[in-house]
């Protein structure tokens, strides 16, 4: 039997879908042949290495994004026709089309200058129809997402006045920690949640909290500052080596390592 | 979950049941971010595939024809979302997958790197095309009629992608010495 029509009858095997006819000869070839039978291992273990990889937990904040852009979505809608959630089956012709653009736009206007008022700079209107990571309310402070690299995942930083929330999304394997520190403050642990596995280990001493994690998964960690204005210095770092590392604010200012 | 379900959900949200679509976020969420993670390597890209996914879906509802599934439909926009993702991305930065540390054991060496996400960066070396086809199979436990449904392409075309891709997969890990 040629090579390549014996590695095309073991998938066949593999993936349930082999005729019986095609089964009765490999197995008859593979009773006589020593490397057939190597190679019906080696591709089985890679089937199985392959069915084996773990599911990653979505990060929190997706669920929040896609909310926040079906919510944006909808407004054009909610202008043009009766029910906000009704998809606009109804909407014929360019004048009802520029109707909803420009109730677009102007919802696009009128949050941008919610978020920036005062500001003076240009308005992002994707951004600020919620179609990009950040959120679109005044009232709702902004999640930063910070991207550790490919094959490692985010990090993701909130702050509310003192409540500050750091999030890892992980998604390989490594161990991953994650050091807040404030400068002349102290800092408390009051809250942590994880999607993964492995066990959250954190350390608390006045100024500095340590969260240490391995991943795949989300782990989350909620730390109050002693004031508002204390500013918080996250730094991500695996094996050693630093990742990222960000002021935690509602400014959410990045600053070089 | 069934395909019913998936169903009574769609029209309930076409008459304007505001939580209906919120429930199939609900169902897809997590499938749909594992298989656009799989497909650009990138949390980031995922969820924006993941997000572009659920919204086009959203805005296209009145498109969808009942007699397919839902799943299907919108498992094939999040896919398409990737690869457009990944299509319009910098090429990639060369991958280090050489230089095991585990004092030359090929077996040893695979069970470490495959738990630093060795497979997915083996994977991330397949073109998309070929690296979707194998993610749906192995990853997602698909059939190649599912397969073929998703990606529009004919059974055969999906049998012959994926035994390629196979072959491409398996000489990358025998390159690097990862004798699965």
């Amino acid at each position: 039997m040629r090579l390549e029509r014996l590695e095309a009858l073991l998938w066949e095997r593999i993936d349930g879908t082999i005729s019986a006819e095609n089964q009765v000869e490999l197995e008859a070839y593979l009773a006589e042949d020593l490397e057939a039978r190597e190679l019906d291992q080696e591709l089985t273990a890679l089937a199985k290495r392959l069915a084996g990889v773990r599911e990653v937990a979505p990060p929190t904040a997706l669920r929040e994004r896609i909310d926040q852009a079906l919510a944006a979505a909808q407004q054009p809608a909610s202008a043009a026709a009766p029910s906000a959630l009704t998809p606009r089956r109804t909407v014929d012709g360019w004048g009802p089309r520029l109707f909803a653009l420009a109730a677009a736009l102007f919802l696009g206007v009128a949050i941008g200058h919610l978020l920036h008022l005062g500001a003076g700079r240009p308005v992002d209107v994707m951004k600020a129809a919620g179609t990009m990571h950040e959120p679109t309310s005044r009232e709702a402070p902004p999640t930063v997402e910070i991207d550790l690299g490919s094959g490692v995942g985010l990090a993701m930083t909130r702050r509310d006045g003192s409540t500050i929330s750091v999030e890892l999304v992980l998604a390989g394997d490594g161990r991953v920690e994650a050091v807040m520190e404030a400068a002349n403050d102290n800092l408390r642990i009051v809250g942590l949640h994880q999607d993964g596995s492995a066990p959250i280990e954190v350390t608390a001493a006045g100024e500095r909290v340590v969260m240490g994690v391995i991943g795949p998964g989300s782990f989350g960690i909620e730390i109050l500052s002693g004031t508002e204005a204390a500013p918080v210095r996250l730094s991500v770092s695996a094996g050693g080596e630093v990742l990222a590392e960000r002021w935690i604010d509602p400014s959410s200012k990045a600053v070089q390592p | 979950m069934t395909r019913d379900d998936d169903t009574m959900l769609v029209k309930a949200c076409l008459q304007g049941d505001q939580t209906a679509f919120d429930q199939l976020v609900d169902r897809y969420e997590g499938t749909l971010f594992n298989a656009t993670y799989r497909i650009t390597g990138s949390v980031e890209d995922a969820m924006d595939a993941t997000q572009a996914a659920f919204v086009n879906a959203y805005e296209k509802l009145h498109t969808f024809n009942p007699s397919h599934r839902f799943f299907s439909w919108i498992y094939r926009i999040a896919c398409n979302q990737a690869l457009n993702l990944v299509s319009r991305r910098r090429p990639e930065a060369e991958l280090d997958l050489d230089t095991p540390a585990n004092g030359g054991d090929p077996e040893a060496a695979f069970g470490e790197a495959e738990a630093g996400g060795f497979l997915q960066r083996a994977l991330m070396e397949l073109t998309p095309q070929y690296r979707v086809v194998v993610i749906l199979k192995h990853l997602q436990g698909l059939s190649y009629r599912e397969i073929g449904e998703l990606l529009e392409i004919p059974e055969k075309t999906v049998k012959s992608r994926l035994f390629t891709a196979r072959q491409r997969l398996r000489s990358i890990l025998l390159e690097k010495g990862f004798v699965p």
